[in-house]
Order: C-alpha cells, then sequence, then structure tokens
C-alpha cells in the first residue's frame, strides 16, 4: 500500500473504511472496513445487492455521507497523496465536482428543477475553474455537444423537466466532466432507465473516460455491465468486500460461493439455453445484527465451522484475484491484500 | 401561464360581486341608521322619516344595491350620509397610508423570518434551532395589541421614553414618516414572521433531503450557495402561500395599530363608518380592503410561475 506522500502508485487508495449510522435502535455498519485502489483510467465496478453498503462506500470517497446519522468511523481515503478524510472541508469542497466527480441513480430527481440546465453546468465551471459569463456559456455547449445533446444552446436555456430521463442523465454526465475530473463516481447510472437508452449511456460514460483518461468507479447491481465495461471488478457483501479480480477472473472463475451465486441468477448469452436460473437462499443479513463469522455463512451451502468461527479475510486465490471464504479460497492459499 | 394569468383576472369580477353584496348587506343587519341616530340621538332633525328619505334609505332596498353597485363600476363611490362629501375624497387620503403600513409589516417580516427559517433548518436539532423554535411559537401567540400596549406603557413608565407619535406624511418628511411607520409596522409583523419562520424551515428540510441537493453538494458548491441558490427557491413556493394569506392579517393589524398610534389610516375611519351607520363611507373602505387582499392573491398565483418553471410553461 502506498503510504503518505509516496509517489502514488494509484489514483485512489480506500484503506479500511468503516462507515456506520447510528440510529436508537443500534449502529448500522454500513460499510465495514473495506480497501480497494483505483489506477489512473481504469473502470472499476462495485458490485453488490440493494443495501450491501456500495452507494455508502462511495458517498465516503466524497464525504457526503448524511450525518447525523452517518458517520465515517474510520479508514483512509488516500488521492493524489491527500487523506480524503483528514483535508478540511473547504479544501474538500475545491474536489469534489473538479476532480473527483459524481452522477447518481435518478436523473429526474438529481437535477435541480427550478434552475436552467446551463445554470447548473455552468456553476461548477465558474467555481472550479473560474470561467464566467461568455466563456463558461460556450464550455456548456461544447459539454452538451460532447455528450450527444443537439441543439445545445437553446437546450441550455430550458429547465430538466424539458428533458427525457436519458437526456437528463446526459446533462447529469456533462455536469460530472465539466471539470475533467480525474475520477467518475457513477452511482447506478443507468438502474432508473430504459435497457435501450442504459446501454447508450454506460457507452457514453466508455467512451468519455477512454478519451479523457478519466478513471471511473460504476456502481451497479448489473452483472451484464460489469461484464463489459469493467476492467476490474469488487463484490460487496453486507459492507465487505468479498471478491476482487479482473473482469475475466469474476466470469470465468468466481471463488466466492456469493459471487456464483449471483452468477447463476443471471442468464448468459454463452451458455445452454435450458440451464435454469438458481436463486440465492435466504436473505440479505440485517445489517444491525450480522451474523458470527462469514456473514455469508447463514446461506452458504458450503459453510464449515470456521465459517461461524472467524470471519475470513480477503485470500490470494490467483493474480490479483483474492476472495473471501475460506472453504473455497482458504484451501489453496494464504491471506492477501 | 398566459391563458392562465388572463382566466385569473376575470375571475375576479364575479368574486367582487360577490363581495360588493356582502359588503351591502353586511351593515344593514346592524339594527338602527344614519337617520335614526341623527333625529333620535343628537336631534339635528325633528321628522325622521323626511331625513331617511332624504338621505335615500326609504328606497327599496335592491334598488339601493344596484344604485350603488352602478355607481361604483363607474367610479361613484357614494356621499357620506353624514356631511356629504365624496367618499372617495377620504378614502384617496387614507388607503395608501394603511396599504403602507401594511405591506411594510410584511416586507419586514419576511426579510427577517425568511432567513432565520434558512437558518434554523440548516442547524436542525441545534440549541439555536430549538430557540427559534420555541420563540416562533411565542411569538405567534402574542396579541399585536396587547404587544403594542406593552411596548408604549412600558418604556415609558420605567425610563421615561415612548415612541415617537404624532404625524408627518411621507412627501413632507420621508425619514420621520418611515420611523413613525417603523414600530406599528414591527409590531404587526411579529406574528406573521413567525408563521413564515416555520413554513421556510419546514420546507428547507423537505428540500434538503432532495437528490439534487446532493448533487449540488457533489459539485463542491458552498454551503451557502447550496442553501440560498438550490434549496431556498425550491422552498418558497409554500413560503410565498403562506405569505399571500398574511396579508388579510397585516390589513387588519393595521387597522388595531392606527388605532393605537394615532394614525390617519383606514382604520379609525372604517370604525367611525360603522359607529355611525354610514352606509356609503363603510361600503367603499370594505371594498378597497377585500380589493386589496384580491389583488394580492392574485399577484401570489402568478408568482408561482415565476418561481417555479414547470408551472410557467404549463
Amino acid at each position: 500500500m502506498t503510504e503518505f506522500g509516496d509517489v502514488p502508485e494509484y489514483l485512489l487508495t480506500v484503506e479500511g473504511l468503516k462507515t456506520h449510522f447510528f440510529s436508537r435502535s443500534g449502529v448500522v455498519k454500513a460499510v465495514d472496513g473495506i480497501s480497494y485502489d483505483v489506477r489512473e483510467g481504469e473502470t472499476l465496478a462495485i458490485v453488490g445487492e440493494s443495501g450491501c453498503g456500495k452507494s455508502v462506500g462511495a458517498l465516503s470517497i466524497m464525504r457526503l455521507v448524511s450525518s447525523p446519522p452517518g458517520r465515517i468511523v474510520d479508514g483512509r481515503v488516500l488521492f493524489d497523496g491527500a487523506d480524503l478524510l483528514e483535508v478540511s472541508e473547504s479544501q474538500m469542497r475545491t474536489i469534489r465536482g473538479n476532480r473527483i466527480a459524481m452522477i447518481f441513480q435518478e436523473p429526474m430527481t438529481s437535477l435541480n428543477p427550478v434552475l436552467t440546465i446551463g445554470k447548473q453546468i455552468t456553476e461548477s465551471l465558474e467555481l472550479h475553474l473560474k470561467m464566467q459569463g461568455a466563456e463558461a456559456q460556450k464550455r456548456a455547449v461544447e459539454l452538451l455537444e460532447m455528450v450527444g445533446i443537439p441543439d445545445a444552446p437553446s437546450r441550455l436555456k430550458q429547465y430538466p423537466h424539458q428533458f427525457s430521463g436519458g437526456m437528463r442523465q446526459r446533462v447529469m454526465i456533462a455536469m460530472a466532466m465539466s471539470c475533467n475530473p480525474r475520477l467518475l463516481i457513477a452511482d447506478e447510472p443507468t438502474t432508473a432507465l430504459d435497457v435501450t437508452i442504459q446501454a447508450q449511456i454506460l457507452e457514453l460514460i466508455k467512451n468519455l473516460s477512454a478519451q479523457l483518461g478519466t478513471a471511473v468507479i460504476i456502481i451497479t447491481h448489473n452483472l451484464g455491465v460489469v461484464a463489459r465495461y469493467a476492467d476490474r471488478v469488487n463484490v460487496m457483501y453486507a459492507g465487505k468486500i468479498i471478491e476482487r479480480g479482473t473482469a475475466i477472473d469474476i466470469y470465468e472463475n468466481p471463488q466466492h460461493p456469493y459471487t456464483q451465486g449471483l452468477l447463476d441468477s443471471v442468464p448468459r448469452l454463452d451458455e445452454d439455453r435450458k440451464r435454469k436460473l438458481e436463486s440465492i437462499e435466504g436473505m440479505p443479513p440485517d445489517l444491525m445484527n450480522l451474523p458470527a463469522g462469514c456473514a455469508f455463512q447463514p446461506r452458504c451451502k458450503y459453510a464449515i465451522e470456521r465459517c461461524v468461527e472467524e470471519t475470513p479475510p480477503l485470500l490470494t486465490v490467483g493474480d490479483g484475484h483474492t476472495a473471501a471464504c475460506w472453504v473455497t479460497a482458504g484451501s489453496t492459499s494464504e491471506v492477501g491484500a | 401561464m398566459r391563458t392562465y394569468a388572463i382566466q385569473r383576472v376575470l375571475l375576479l369580477i364575479p368574486t367582487l360581486l360577490v363581495l360588493s353584496f356582502i359588503a351591502f348587506a353586511l351593515i344593514r343587519f346592524i339594527p338602527g341608521d344614519a337617520a335614526l341616530l341623527m333625529t333620535e340621538e343628537l336631534g339635528y332633525a325633528p321628522n325622521l322619516e323626511k331625513l331617511q328619505e332624504r338621505l335615500g334609505l326609504t328606497e327599496p332596498i335592491h334598488i339601493q344595491y344596484f344604485k350603488w353597485v352602478g355607481g361604483f363600476f363607474r367610479g361613484d363611490f357614494g356621499r357620506s350620509l353624514w356631511d356629504g362629501s365624496p367618499a372617495a375624497d377620504e378614502l384617496v387620503r387614507r388607503l395608501p397610508v394603511t396599504l403602507e403600513l401594511a405591506f411594510f409589516s410584511l416586507f419586514l417580516s419576511a426579510i427577517v423570518a425568511i432567513p432565520i427559517g434558512v437558518f434554523s433548518a440548516m442547524r436542525q436539532d441545534t440549541k439555536s434551532d430549538y430557540i427559534v423554535r420555541s420563540t416562533v411559537v411565542l411569538a405567534d401567540a402574542v396579541p399585536h395589541f396587547w404587544l403594542a400596549t406593552l411596548i408604549l406603557v412600558l418604556p415609558a413608565v420605567y425610563i421615561g421614553w415612548s415612541p415617537p407619535v404624532g404625524w408627518h406624511s411621507l412627501s413632507e418628511d420621508p425619514v420621520k414618516h418611515l420611523l413613525l411607520l417603523l414600530l406599528p409596522a414591527s409590531i404587526i409583523s411579529v406574528s406573521s414572521a413567525a408563521s413564515l419562520v416555520r413554513i421556510t424551515r419546514t420546507m428547507m428540510l423537505e428540500v434538503l433531503r432532495q437528490e439534487y441537493i446532493r448533487t449540488a453538494w457533489s459539485k463542491g458548491l458552498s454551503e451557502r450557495s447550496i442553501m440560498y441558490r438550490h434549496a431556498l427557491k425550491n422552498a418558497l413556493i409554500p413560503v410565498v402561500t403562506v405569505f399571500g394569506l398574511r396579508v388579510p392579517n397585516a390589513l387588519n393589524g393595521s387597522v388595531v395599530m392606527e388605532a393605537v398610534f394615532g394614525i390617519p389610516g383606514l382604520g379609525r375611519w372604517t370604525i367611525d363608518a360603522i359607529h355611525f351607520r354610514d352606509y356609503p363611507q363603510l361600503q367603499v373602505a370594505l371594498m378597497f380592503t377585500a380589493i386589496t387582499v384580491l389583488i394580492a392573491n392574485l399577484i401570489v398565483d402568478l408568482a408561482y410561475g415565476w418561481l417555479d418553471p414547470r408551472v410557467r410553461y404549463r
């Protein structure tokens, strides 16, 4: 792992991040000690079912977890040699929207209904790039054209309700890319869109990131998205990363029973059509009251005694491929990253 | 939006007709008329019937009504039954004073209440929020006539100071004029400010939960520009509604404060008209107060379009 002050090997390094929510009935460990890194220009997918902590983990990087009740209780987020959890709020504001940008799941409600699209795009330009008036307008037109919105000059004067869902997500992307961020965090960017539009938006994100050299963290529960667009994948379950590897590792050779279960539950084009889709037995755990040992153990058909006694760390199963499972990974390997 | 505005203006006509009927009928429910007061209590004239006839009080009631309404829409507001002067003359002098006082108080309540409401929402559930919230309850509960009495009496008793009285018109001495109005306007504004703080706070809390506020944070904007540029404009729509609802209240308060502070507005004049059964005078006072409220409501409705593009483009 990179030390503070070293030339960063990675654009972003998250170490032992813990974000908990403190409610009257107890502590919800939404993110419970995750570590990962993102290289310059790569696309990292974070996969998991609803409530596994993937969105909270991303919001924690931006320090946007609503507090109270949420609090980042531990960990480091190294970006460009600085720990984002330590910098002042005003320094953080110069990073948000400028060097790290974010797009959200719901384009219908993520744009401010009473401000024009132009205003919403130019305010970032004015704030971070100190552009003004005509210059900012010109750049805003370029941005809309870049994300494929026709008739950009007149579209700038319009309000979000005059755009379709897909177009709004394009506007969100234009806003996010406006200051040429080094890292784009896309939190379920296509979940609320029609299937045909989903592909267009994902292609757009992929092309822009390649063109501008932006690294992307894409948060999704759609494994199809992962297969097509991600370089590397983190699979999350109950606030922890339980498997990590390249997209090929995850698809060809899933090691964690949960990852295997996820893959068995989606149809694939490259296999026998008659295969029955499997579902994972049981329910996701209550984050306030996690089972002992491995959080997946109550639902796992391979569970052994050790799974209840001891939480498995990420164990190396291949080059850059790790999985947190005593059974499938434990026999062949030692403790990894 | 334009069609909506036109419809909204046209709707004023039937409303005004209904109002004219109420203004006309209301005072006639009170027993006794001006002629009766003049003859029996003051002995101005010996013959009641003759006087009633001269004042036009013996005509059938519907004829009286149509004469008055007809005159009203032609700009003839009738004459005082007591001194025969055109009611419009006095109205022109007094109405602006009342309007000024009422809208001055509304203006004060808005500029004080909205920032406090925003602040209270930003600091939700902190000590300052609790202080604001309890002060608001208190402010809402205090009747303005009582507050006015306290403010007049207490300093006079304890420190020998009393607020300026007397009257200076705006054209005569603008500074003294505004200073004179400041205290009564502030007193009227207290309860309006209380409701505006409350609705601003509630709406801000509602808006701050919206996803576009998270987007605004993710852009690196300062708390200030998120609150005032992104949140407040969304929160303001119901605030404007409440503001509109406070207009009758402010007019009502003006009437009381005019009596307390000796301000020559519509208030005293209206009360006198009731007292002396001066029908034309009261009717014109009621009509113009009502028209003020109607116009204020119209402006509020049109303001939604200005605040919310979704309304504007419908």
